[in-house]
Order: C-alpha cells, then structure tokens, then sequence
C-alpha cells in the first residue's frame, strides 16, 4: 500500500480547458491546497500549471462541459442484451477520447439529468464518430437500449483508467491486459497505445456469463507485429480466477506491466496477483454528473480521504489490493 | 564506518553542505529539481560587501563548503566595488558561475541528481527513512539536509506578491519548490513584512546590458556600478517596506536606480513597471531579461522557515539539518554558504555518530547563525532579515567587534580557537 505516495494522485482536468471547474470555486480542488484554505502551496499536487493562479485569474468564469445532442448512427444488439452504438463524435474530442480511459456520460435526449451513465469509448475514428459497447443492467442502460436516434451527450473526459499515465512509457516491455465482459471497451486503445511503444503483449479475455468476447476481432488490425498479440481466452467466472489460466499466465511470465479491465472483483483478483510492478485498471466509480459534485463517484482511500472518482486519476493500488478486502467481494455493477 | 547524506535543494546552501559532508567523509547525493545548480545564486553575484568579507575570509579557512567562496572570487567580474552604503563588494559573473560550481561538486564525488523533484519523506520515529522523488523513484540515505529555501512557488508569490514573474525557479518548467521539512512534517515559521503581510518579495532585478543607454553600459562595465538618478516623480519610498534585502532598502535607492554590473544589469529594486523605468534617462530602451517579468512584481520568500539549533538541525526529526533561508530569516549568498557548510558537515557527523558542533560566537558565521536562531523564538525577531552585509546583523558585528577586513586578524582569531580546517577535514 502506497497511500503515502498521494502525490500521485492528479486531477483529470488540471492542465485543460476546464480547470478552473466547480471545485476549484467551492473551495475543494483536488490539487491546490491554497485553494482549499491552506496556507500554502506545500502540500501542491503539481501538474504543471498553478491552479490557484488560473482560480485567481479566471475570477469565477469557468468552461463546462454540457450536454449536447448527438446523433445516434447505428445501434446494434450484438449479443444478449450487449449493444453496440456508434454516434457523431465533435472533431475537437478525438484527441480526448483515443487515449486510454476517454470517455464520455450519455442520457436519452431529453431525459433527467440523473439518467445519465459514463461510457468509455470503444473506437473513435477520423470521420468523426464513436463507438460504444453496453450492456443492459439497469434502469439507465435499459432506458438506452430503448431511445431514439439522438443522444444527450457531456465529453471528453480522460479518467476512465486508473494509472492509465503508466502506460505512456513503458518501452519494450512484456505487458499483460487482462479484460472482462464490458471492459472489453477499454481493450483497443489500452492495446494501440501499448504496442505503439513496441511492447510484448499478452491478452486474456474474459467472456463472463453472457459469453460476449466481441473486442477480440476489433484488435487484430492493430497488431502490427504478427508474433506481438497472443491471446488466451478463459471461460466464465465459474472458472475461479485465481487457480485459472490467469494466475497461471502471471506466474510464468514475470510481466513489467499489468492493465485490469473489469470489474472491482477483477482488479482485486489482479492486485492480488500483482508483485509491486506498474498497473492500470478501468475506472468503475458511479458517475452522474462528471464534475465531482453529485457524489456518486466517491472513492474513500484507506486514511479517510475522499476523493471524486470522476474527477482523479488514482494509482489503483491505492484502491484494490489492501488486505483487509473480502475475496468473495462481488464487483458492483457497472452501471 | 561509511555515512549517507542527501541534500534537498542545489542552491548556495545545498552546494555547500554537500561540499562540506563530501569533506568529512561522507557519500554525498545532492538533488534538485531544476537543470542547474545555484538556484537564486544565478540571479545574484554581490560577495564580499561590507561584513561578507569577513564572513568569506572565515569561510575559506574553516574549508568545507567554504571553498565555495575560491569560487566566487575566481568567477569575479569587478573586485573592491563601493555602491551606496556598502564597500569592497565582488560581484561574479552570473554567466560563468555555475559551471565552475558543478565542476567543483564533481571534482569532490558528490552525486548529483538534476531535475529530480522531491515530493515526499517517508518518515518513521522522528527520523527520514527516504525521500520520494516525482517519478515515484525512492532514495534512502542516513542524513538530510534540506537546503531548499523558501522563495515562491507560484501560489505563494500570487497570494502574497503580485503573481509569478517568471523568476529563475522556473517553477512552470520545473514544478513548484516543496520543503523537506514541511515533508517531514515540521511546522514552519515565516518572516513578517514590514505591513503584516507574510513572507518578503525579494530585492532585485535584471535588465538586458544592451538595452541600456552606452553610457550607463559604460559605466557598468568599467566600474560595475552605475547610478542613475530617478526623476522626482518616480520616487517611491513606500515599495522599500516589502523589500526583502533590509540593506538595500535606503532612501538613496529609492532616488536613484544603482545597477550593478553581474554579467545582467543587476537593478538593486524589488521591481519597477517597464513604462516608469524607461523614464528614467539613460534606460530609455531598457527590457528586463527574458522571460522575467521584473516590471510587475519579484518573487516572495522567506515563507517556509524551519525551526533549528545552531548545530542546525531541524526540531523534532532526528536526522534532518537545514541550511540556507531554511535556517532562518537569512539574505545572499554569503549567508547560505555559512549555514550550508556547518549544516553539511553536522549532517555528516551525525551519520558518523560524532558529536555536533556549534561555531563560536566570536566568529562572524557563528554569530550569525546564533543570533538569528535567537531572533526566531522572539516575534519582532520575524520582521527583520540578517546579512552580514548590512540593517541590524551588520551594526551587531560592528558593535561586537567581529567586522574586518583583515585577512591576518580573521586568522587569528579562528586559529586561536582551532578552527583552521575544521569543515574541511575527513573525520574518524
């Protein structure tokens, strides 16, 4: 555990457009403690840019993301209750949403705020659009499953993978991806990015229960070494993680790098499995409004503190892994 | 028997205390977050005025980090300068400083780790047990010394100042300054400005030497002093109360613009907005250096102060020391060179399970670093600054009898009292 390596922590939005955001001006910015009443910068998560200069500067004004109506292109039912959606994406997001953990909070046009759900970003392409990959789980994915052909939609975000600046580095490396059910939607930018530093790739896909292994087909035209991708496919999770071809996979190959795409219950299986080398693993906090203020997405570190999931990138082993964690604990749903 | 020292901060102090730790034995680790060493050293360049000579006399003896003064002197671009209300000043070269500096920390095998950003101390039972640096990379040594001074970073010059000016912390570039004490979870004190406001902005600035006219560029060059006089208008007595440097905050600079010839044109004002210095004859054209934004404001320091004994070591963790403005309300470099030596080589006898030492007060880097710690437990003590080179500390070494130029007689009194060498020899 590396709680006292808080410094990590960095804000999603610290160095974009939308810092200041509304925390900043409540008093509650994740980085500066100036801003939170501190008396000084000591205690400064630096990410390049003085945040309390531009909270100063900015006087109150700050840029927000806001919904707006985007075209729903095609929406296809590729397996029970999984759906494939793809939408207009606004050129200036690709930048965003191509890197690992782009995402974006969708709602049918017109509905409650609070029917509003993150969806991490499947595929962007250059003729502006995106793709999604849902399943049905509960009122909100159902009720998206059902609309029409405009979606209501706030963007870019970038948090949606934990330690995800790891992954900028790595050079010449044997990682391991590890993806279950829905998380297969973090599958081709985790990859792209990977094997773009010319790294040795190992991928296990989970199918979990409805048997969808839909992200597999989508990866093999980013591979551009033939021998780079090899990929084992477990079965469901009947098949215990721990004694499965995973922890095999694990043992025997000493990877560098380890990324966990699923749910809580896959990372906590991951960090279990993990020595001390670096890791990714999806972000799956509740999120409603993206800005950190309607709570849901609260995240409470093991000295207390709370921190707005939406908003932070957080080392995942400062979440998944600590001891006192129940084995048997179920990953919560994802939406 | 082997010790560890690792110094926090590449300033004046840092580089001292780690030449004197070197000196004593000690396997040295410096770190710094930027790309040189030298930190405000590479903005200052005025050595040897008024009670600095003795303080420099009785650095090179005592050895250690004193040989850092070898230095100065080599790099001097003017010798024996007067300039209102100081003598026999040497101003360096500030171009040439650094790279005499790194060669010299070379030269004595200390390590040094550049661009390396300390951000965390682990600590268990009072005592470092390692220092994290930005990229998460871990370092565990037996000693530290925090030399990381006290000037800025960007939310203190913006909340106590009038923003960030581009100083050469490069706090942009490099991220901002953060204090090993701090990190180690000491309280820290700050000096009080003149109007109740914490901290002080600091006392000078640089122009561009060519945009000067050619007869104060003369002048500059040929004597390394040039005073121009400021139209009546301009005057402004007020802005003097902020100023860090007390020495430099008489009424003759308020009504005349001393610049000093340091490789920059060295302006002896905490800042002055560009429009109001280009009336000034003679500096018509005149540009601060670039990316400095001397025109609107300086940096504030003296923020982050720790509390010490004069063997310099931090209160309440067993194996911290601290030098340089860390080590109280301390102005130039002279002065982080003093406390920088005595911090590294009590770094390095801790680690070697020696018994600290104090200087004596009859030595002017003794009682400077004396006197200040004792003005620290009092509240007026946090409105003054201390120099060798002038305000309170200065009239004290005269009254005390501690101010000289004569080489003979500061070796006297240090031999007297078997001080010859004492920082630059290996201990056993």
């Amino acid at each position: 555990m590396s709680l006292s390596q808080r410094y990590l922590i960095r804000c999603q939005d610290a160095d974009t457009r939308w810092c200041p955001c509304v925390l900043a001006d409540s008093g509650s910015c994740p980085v500066c403690p100036v801003i939170r009443g501190e008396d000084s910068c000591e205690r400064c998560l630096w990410q390049g840019v003085c945040i309390y200069e531009k909270h100063l500067s900015a006087g109150g004004r700050m840029e927000k993301r806001l919904f707006r109506p985007l075209q729903v292109l095609r929406k296809a039912e590729i397996g029970p209750d999984v759906y494939r959606v793809v939408l207009t994406m606004p050129s200036e997001w690709r930048f965003e949403l191509n890197r690992p953990g782009g995402f974006i909070i969708v709602k049918p046009s017109g509905a409650d705020h609070y029917s509003a759900a993150p969806m991490a970003i499947y595929q962007s392409s250059e003729d502006e659009t995106m793709s999604l990959v849902f399943e049905v789980k509960g009122p909100k994915t159902k009720k998206l499953a059902q609309s029409g052909a405009v979606w209501d939609v706030k963007g870019p975000f970038c948090s949606g993978l934990w330690g995800a600046r790891r992954l900028q580095t790595p050079q010449n490396l044997r990682c391991l991806v590890v993806a279950a059910g829905t998380g297969q939607s973090l599958l081709p930018a985790v990859v792209r990015q990977l094997l773009k530093m010319d790294n040795d790739l190992h991928l296990v896909v989970e199918a979990k229960n409805n048997g969808m292994v839909y992200a597999v087909e989508d990866l093999a035209g980013l591979d551009r070494r033939d021998s780079a991708l090899s990929m084992q496919l477990l079965m469901p999770r009947s098949d215990k993680p721990a004694g499965s071809p995973l922890a095999d996979a694990v043992r025997e190959h000493c990877y560098d790098v380890l990324v966990s795409l699923g749910s809580d219950y896959l990372h906590e299986q991951v960090a279990r499995l993990r020595d001390d080398q670096p890791w990714a693993a999806s972000n799956n906090s509740v999120m409603v409004c993206g800005e950190g203020i309607c709570g849901s997405c609260g995240v409470v570190l093991d000295n207390g503190e709370h921190l707005r999931g939406c908003k932070v990138d957080i080392p995942p082993e400062f979440v998944f892994g600590s001891p006192g964690v129940d084995s048997e604990f179920e990953g919560g749903p994802v939406l | 028997m082997t010790t560890r020292v690792a110094v926090v901060g590449g300033g004046w102090a840092g580089c001292a205390a780690a030449l004197s730790a070197a000196a004593a034995g000690a396997e040295v680790h410096l770190f710094e977050k930027t790309d040189m060493l030298l930190g405000a050293g590479l903005v200052g360049g005025i050595m040897r005025n008024n009670g600095r000579f003795t303080a420099a006399e009785e650095g090179l003896l005592l050895g250690g980090g004193g040989e850092l003064f070898a230095v100065c002197d080599q790099a001097s671009r003017h010798q024996d300068v007067a300039f209102p209300g100081h003598q026999h000043a040497s101003l360096y070269d500030v171009s040439r400083i650094e790279p005499l500096v790194r060669d010299r920390m070379k030269d004595r095998a200390i390590n040094l780790h550049l661009q390396t950003r300390i951000v965390f101390a682990e600590v268990h039972q009072n005592s470092i047990e390692s220092i994290h640096c930005e990229s998460g990379q871990q370092f565990a040594a037996d000693v530290y010394v925090d030399a990381t001074g006290t000037s800025g970073p960007m939310g203190n010059c913006h909340r106590y100042g009038n923003g960030c000016v581009m100083c050469i912390q490069r706090c942009p570039a490099f991220g901002p300054r953060v204090s090993l004490t701090a990190l180690a979870g000491v309280e820290e004190r700050t000096a009080v400005k003149g109007s109740d406001a914490p901290g002080a902005m600091s006392g000078s600035g640089k122009l561009h030497v060519d945009s000067l006219s050619e007869k104060v560029r003369t002048q500059l060059q040929q004597t390394g002093v040039a005073l121009v006089p400021v139209p009546e208008e301009l005057i402004n007595e007020s802005k003097l109360a902020a100023k860090a440097c007390q020495q430099y905050a008489t009424s003759e600079y308020a009504s005349n613009l001393v610049l000093l010839d340091t490789g920059h044109a060295k302006l002896m004002a905490p800042y002055m907005p560009l429009d109001q210095l280009r009336e000034v004859p003679g500096l018509e054209h005149a540009r601060y250096e670039d990316p400095y934004a001397g025109g609107r404001g300086n940096s504030i320091r003296f923020t982050a102060i720790a509390p010490r004994d004069n063997h310099l070591k931090v209160a309440e963790v067993e194996n911290l020391f601290c030098a340089g403005e860390k080590a109280g309300i301390y102005v130039g470099h002279t002065e982080a060179i003093c406390t920088g030596m005595l911090a590294g080589h009590n770094a390095a006898r801790l680690g070697l399970k020696q018994k600290l030492i104090k200087l004596p007060r009859n030595t002017a880097v003794g009682e400077l670093i004396a006197y200040g710690g004792q003005q620290m437990k009092t509240k007026e003590g946090y409105r003054n600054s201390y120099t060798f080179a002038g305000s309170v500390f200065f009239d004290r070494m005269k009254d005390l009898g501690l101010y000289t130029t004569d080489r003979q007689v500061i070796e006297k009194r240090l031999k007297q009292q078997d001080l010859i060498g004492l920082l630059g020899s290996e201990l056993r």
